[in-house]
């Protein structure tokens, strides 16, 4: 108390202040001192929110002088406010336009002069605030200030505000929501809203709000307000039963519990959830809200990710791949599905694979019924089964189609729901070709011949699972083939080529279906002419969109093509003339056509002329000898040439000349030409002729008369029979065996002389040209008187028709008397008289007694060419005699040779010559031992056999030893000791030997040959000085080869032209021409040999 | 003649006898099959050169050395032995190789020993 005195007694003494009228009533600010107690309020004491307190404030001015400058302020406590309009100054609104009273501001109201004793009333009047605490207390004051007087506050008027809190109203309540569907375990909301709705602050406000049931709390998700409140709590939120949630909630305010709970799940569907909730404060007792409930939403829920259905493999699926389907259903619902079924609908492409279904790893049992429907059972919620089912794409599909497979899945706990699920599968499809089907294949012999069709067979079997599209067959045939066509089922389908200038070797085949077979034939025909032995292919190729290029396999043949003759199309022809005479030319067309398919190589005809005529000129091809070389010849082409033959002598008409023709080609058949007969038209004549005597004019009795008879063919022709006949007259005696034939003795006929016998003397063959003497003589009778006139009168008659005379000049006797009988030359007398004595003759026929003709081109008697035969008188009727003209032409000093064969051992010696073709000379060598003759001369040869044993034993291991791949001749491979001694006695013995052998009788074929002895004998001279191995013994063999015909005697002399050239070499080098060194024409030679003595077999 | 046969016989005995020197240089006495052995050692030519020589031997030997060499892998050796055979009139052997072996080759020896006969 002393110390509150001595505040109060300090606080008298501090110095007032006095404060201008702008700086009361400043918040903080004490009251003024209370100077003036006029103001009144009303009420006196309380208050209570919403009521209006008036107030009135009046002042007197009990000076004497004015107060000027007046101002009276009000002041506005809290939980107080102006009522517009209530400020008035002696009954005076004071308010401005606006409303606002001055008596509030900072300046105050002016109120003008106040005059002494003058008196103001200022009035006011103020609302209680809606809201104001309880027991709050408002303090009401006015002040008045003029420029004489300061600042004057009026007394100072207390009121307290009576006020409580109201929480039960309407805006305060609880409420329960989910966040999204209140499902089982999901979260859901309790908030309680406290509305104070009263006028003053509620403290300690409490709620009680249990975790509702079937619910869960979430730790710390209280919040008052959004502030988490438990760690103000102290404690969780749901241990504590009736928490203070707010300490004070002010009036007018608002104040929310939010916590949230999960539901419990699984929770069947239509549960409530009821949040209930009561509110109490200090002042308001505890009241209920009114409860807020949830209905909980649950089901069992297949609809999520979780729940699929795959196939595996799903991309890129080929047909008759197996497929695995997969159908996992997982309850992601909140509630257990009961019943759950699964029906599987497999497209039909798809073949469901029975018993391969399993259900969670587990098989199946097989059903009949509905196996596509599988029952799962129940699925609780967050549970799965898995039903894996196999399945077969089926074949074909197309390309890059989808094939889709389902599965329904049903259930019937509440709500009975299903689903549908759908996978794809793409399929990834293609055609195929294998080769194993699909070929191009060969129909026939692989051999072609020109000019015939080929067939080849191609099939396209598409065994793949897709079609193939836009297909195109290409044709690939090398070389060109005529008249290519490919036919499917009998239609010629059409050829295209590539480009304009391209072969048409394309054919649409458009779409190939999957498993379908197409099957084509090209046709094609081989051109004519062609090479033979090419090769024909026939390829293909098929294009399709989705494989490209599939490659065929090839078809092949082999062109047998071959040149031909025949002998319509080849043959010999005469030309103008139709009639050959002697010594004239006929030409002879010679056409050759090639009807074969291939060329023909050194196509050569061998003419065979008849012995009566030759070739004489050759125009249009080569000739060599009596071969017409027309070289190449290509197929169906025409060779021509012109012969010219000329007839050697004349012949009967029934002895036509004849010309046959060989025909021979590399690789071909020798063709015989039809025989050409060319008819003569040659005659004989034997009109001239001379007959006379010797001597001519007279003749005297008992003398010899000679008589000669010349007859000569002056005709053409050949007589074939020339009948002579003479009649003896009775004044001549034939003087018996006198009468000779040019110069040969012939016999008489009995007693009388031939050419008086019934038939005379009959000449045979008599050529044209050829001359007869017949000679004979006679003795004129003595008995002859003189003057008797003897003249002859020869006929002759030939070919049955003619019949020539040919009479002699009158021979007159002259008869004198002869009386003596000395006869000279007799050394004794002789009654008798002197006979004639033959004489010798001239010839009486001035004119050459041969028909010479000129040489036949090229042969010649120079330049190496044999000896010809020359036409002589002699006998020439057939090719025999053509032979013996041989030996006559040729020396004199010759000797003959033979070579006998059989036709089995002529076919053994041709095939060993063929067999026997080295290269080198050695090929020569063995053609020595094939024709080294049998025979030599007309005497026995004993060196001749073992020589032949021996050469045919050494080159028999030769010709063994030459098979042996690379070897190579040495000297005793040619020559031994031995056999070089053999052979020297051999040739020496041929050099000694004479004549001709004789024929072996039982020979089909001889081979004749001749030779000079000496010059035999002079290389058996040289051989003796020889060495082994040198080419003198077989030069020396070579002449004794056959040289019978001209090609034979070609052969010998080309062999014995180039043995001599070894004569003088040295060391080896015989030995290495043997191997190494070829002669063309000597080989040629061979050939032409080996070639007739092949056309005699 | 006589000269031929004498220079004939006298490389025969030399071959023989250079053969047997080697024969018992290599090989320890009494191997039998050391001709044969030996005959198989030589080049192609040398065993038709062998092959000629023996030929005109009509030891039970050689003809057993004839008869190995008709299956030589030389055809030109088989030609060879079969031509000797041939030649020795021992046909009995050659015809028992030929129906055992019958073929190309066999067709080809019968072939050349008829050219050759």
């Amino acid at each position: 108390m002393r110390a509150s005195a001595g505040a109060s007694l300090a606080a008298a003494k501090r110095p007032r202040v006095m404060r201008p009228l702008s700086e009361v009533f400043a918040p903080g600010a004490p009251t003024l001192p209370e100077r003036l107690r006029t103001l009144v309020v009303s009420p006196e004491r309380e208050l209570e929110p919403g009521m209006t307190v008036r107030a009135t404030f009046t002042f007197r001015n009990h000076g004497g002088a004015p107060a000027t400058g007046v101002r009276i302020r009000f002041n506005v406590p809290d939980g107080l406010v102006y009522l517009v309009g209530s400020g008035l100054l002696d009954g005076s609104e004071l308010d401005d336009e606006l409303g606002n009273s001055p008596l509030l501001a900072r300046a105050g109201a002016h109120v003008g002069d106040v005059l002494p004793n003058e008196e103001r009333r200022i009035e006011i009047a103020y609302s209680v605030a809606g809201a104001i605490e309880n027991g709050t207390t408002i303090e009401l004051q006015a002040a008045v200030a003029s420029f004489e007087l300061p600042c004057i506050g009026s007394n100072v008027v207390r009121l307290v505000a009576r006020s409580k809190p109201q929480l039960a109203n309407a805006l305060t309540g609880i409420a329960m929501e989910s966040v999204r569907d209140p499902v089982p375990g999901s979260q859901a909301a309790v908030t309680v809203r406290i509305h104070n709705a009263g006028e003053s602050t509620a403290r300690d406000v409490v709620v009680v709000s249990p975790i509702p049931e079937h619910t869960s709390y979430i730790a710390g998700s209280a919040r008052i307000n959004g502030r988490e409140t438990e760690r103000e709590l102290g404690a969780a939120f749901d241990r504590m039963h009736a928490p203070v949630v707010l300490r004070s909630l002010p009036a007018r305010a608002s104040a929310t519990l939010v916590y949230r709970v999960v539901i419990d799940a699984p929770l069947p569907g239509g549960t409530q959830l009821v949040a209930k909730a009561h509110v109490a404060s200090q002042e308001t007792p505890a009241f209920s809200l009114e409860p807020a409930s949830l209905t909980v939403v649950s089901a069992p829920d297949f609809g999520d990710d979780r729940t699929t259905f795959s196939a595996d493999p799903a991309d890129d699926v080929r047909p008759g791949q197996p497929v695995r389907i997969t159908l996992r259903a997982f309850n992601a619902g909140t509630a257990a599905a009961e019943r759950v079924s699964a029906q599987l609908e497999l497209s039909e492409h798809l073949i469901f694979v029975r018993g391969a279904a399993t259900i969670d790893g587990r098989p199946l049992r097989e059903r009949r019924k509905e196996p596509l429907r599988f029952a799962l059972g129940a699925i609780d919620a967050g549970q799965s089964v898995t039903l894996c089912a196999q399945a077969v794409l089926t074949t074909p599909l197309p390309d890059k189609s989808v094939v889709s497979a389902a599965a329904v899945l049903d259930w019937e706990a509440p709500p009975a729901a299903s689903r549908r699920l759908q996978c794809d599968l793409q399929v990834c499809s293609e055609p195929c070709f294998p080769p194993r089907y699909d070929a191009l294949t060969r129909v026939g012999s692989a051999s072609a011949v020109p000019g015939s069709g080929l067939e080849a067979a191609i099939v396209l079997a598409n065994d793949g699972s897709a079609d193939a599209r836009d297909c195109v067959l290409h044709i690939r045939i090398e070389p060109a083939l005529d008249d290519v066509a490919v036919f499917e089922s009998g239609r010629r389908l059409v050829l295209e080529g590539r480009s304009a200038d391209s072969p048409a070797d394309t054919a649409e085949l458009g779409t190939i279906e999957a498993y379908a077979t197409r099957r084509l034939t090209v046709k094609a025909r081989v051109p004519s002419p062609f090479a033979n032995a090419s090769e024909l292919r026939i390829g293909a190729s098929l294009h399709t969109r989705e494989l490209g290029e599939t490659h065929l396999t090839d078809a092949r043949w082999r062109v047998d093509s071959h040149p031909a003759f025949d002998r319509e199309t080849s043959r010999l022809e005469l030309g103008a003339q139709s009639v050959l005479r002697p010594n004239q030319l006929a030409e002879v067309d010679v056409v050759v056509t090639n009807v074969g398919t291939d060329t023909a190589h050194n196509v050569t005809l061998r003419c065979y002329v008849s012995p009566e005529a030759r070739m004489e000129s050759v125009d249009g091809a080569t000739r060599e000898k009596s071969s017409l070389l027309f070289g190449e010849l290509a197929p169906a082409a025409h060779a021509r040439a012109r012969l010219g033959l000329r007839l050697l002598r004349g012949l009967a008409k029934d002895w036509p000349v004849t010309v046959d023709g060989l025909l021979t080609a590399d690789g071909v058949l020798p063709v015989p030409l039809e025989r050409l007969t060319i008819a003569t038209s040659a005659e004989p004549d034997f009109t001239t002729g001379n007959l006379h005597s010797e001597p001519a004019d007279a003749v005297d009795p008992g003398e010899t008369v000679e008589w000669f008879l010349h007859v000569r063919n002056g005709g053409d022709g050949t007589a074939r029979v020339a009948q002579i006949t003479i009649a003896t007259p009775e004044s001549l005696i034939y003087v018996p065996n006198s009468t000779t034939v040019n110069d040969v003795p012939i016999r008489d006929s009995g007693a009388v002389p031939p050419f008086a016998g019934t038939r005379g003397i009959v000449l045979n063959d008599v050529d044209p040209g050829v001359e007869a003497t017949i000679r004979w003589c006679s003795v004129v009778h003595n008995a002859s008187p003189a003057g008797t006139s003897i003249a002859l009168v020869a006929h002759i008659r030939y070919d049955g028709e003619r019949d020539d005379e040919i009479a002699s000049a009158e021979l007159r006797v002259r008869a004198t008397p002869i009386f003596a009988n000395a006869i000279p030359g007799l050394p004794f007398g002789l009654d008798g008289m002197l006979g004639p004595a033959l004489a010798s003759h001239q010839r009486a026929l001035p004119e050459e007694r041969y028909l010479q003709l000129p040489p036949a081109t090229p042969v010649a008697d120079v330049n190496g060419a044999q000896p010809r035969a020359q036409l002589s008188a002699g006998r020439d009727d057939d090719v025999d005699d053509l032979q013996i003209k041989v030996f006559e032409a040729a020396r004199t000093d010759v000797t003959g040779t033979i070579a006998a064969f059989t036709p089995e051992r002529l076919n053994r010696t041709l095939r060993l010559l063929r067999e026997a073709r080295f290269s080198g000379l050695i090929t020569h060598v063995f053609a020595l031992r094939a024709f080294l003759p049998e025979g030599v001369g007309d005497a026995h040869c004993r060196a001749l056999e073992p020589a032949r044993e021996l050469l045919r034993e050494e080159l028999d291991r030769l010709f063994i030893k030459l098979r042996l791949p690379l070897y190579v001749l040495t000297a005793r491979d040619i020559e031994t000791p031995s056999l070089h001694a053999t052979l020297e006695r051999l040739v020496r013995e041929a050099g000694t030997a004479r004549g001709v052998p004789a024929e072996s009788p039982t020979a089909a074929l001889t081979l004749r040959g001749t030779f000079d002895p000496m010059e035999l004998r002079d290389l058996a001279e040289r051989m003796l000085q020889a060495q082994l191995a040198t080419a003198l013994p077989w030069a020396a063999l070579a002449r004794l080869l056959p040289s019978e015909t001209p090609y034979w005697a070609d052969y010998r002399a080309h062999l014995i032209e180039v043995l001599d050239d070894f004569e003088d070499s040295e060391g080896n080098e015989f030995i290495d021409a043997l191997q190494h060194r070829s002669d063309s024409r000597l080989d040629a030679a061979l050939d032409t040999m080996i070639a007739s003595l092949h056309s005699t077999v | 003649m006589a000269l031929a046969a004498t220079l004939v016989l006298a490389v025969l005995i030399a071959a023989i006898a250079a053969l047997a020197y080697a024969r018992a240089r290599r090989r320890p006495q009494g191997d039998a099959d050391g001709l044969i052995a030996e005959f198989g050692n030589l080049s192609d030519a040398e065993r038709c050169d062998f092959i000629f020589a023996v030929a005109a031997l009509d030891d039970p030997s050689s003809l057993r050395l004839l008869e190995r060499a008709l299956d030589d892998p030389c055809e030109a050796v088989a030609l060879a032995a079969a031509h000797a055979l041939t030649t020795a009139g021992s046909t009995v052997p050659l015809e028992r190789f030929f129906a055992a072996n019958p073929g190309g080759r066999t067709d080809r020896i019968a072939a050349s020993l008829e050219l050759l006969a």
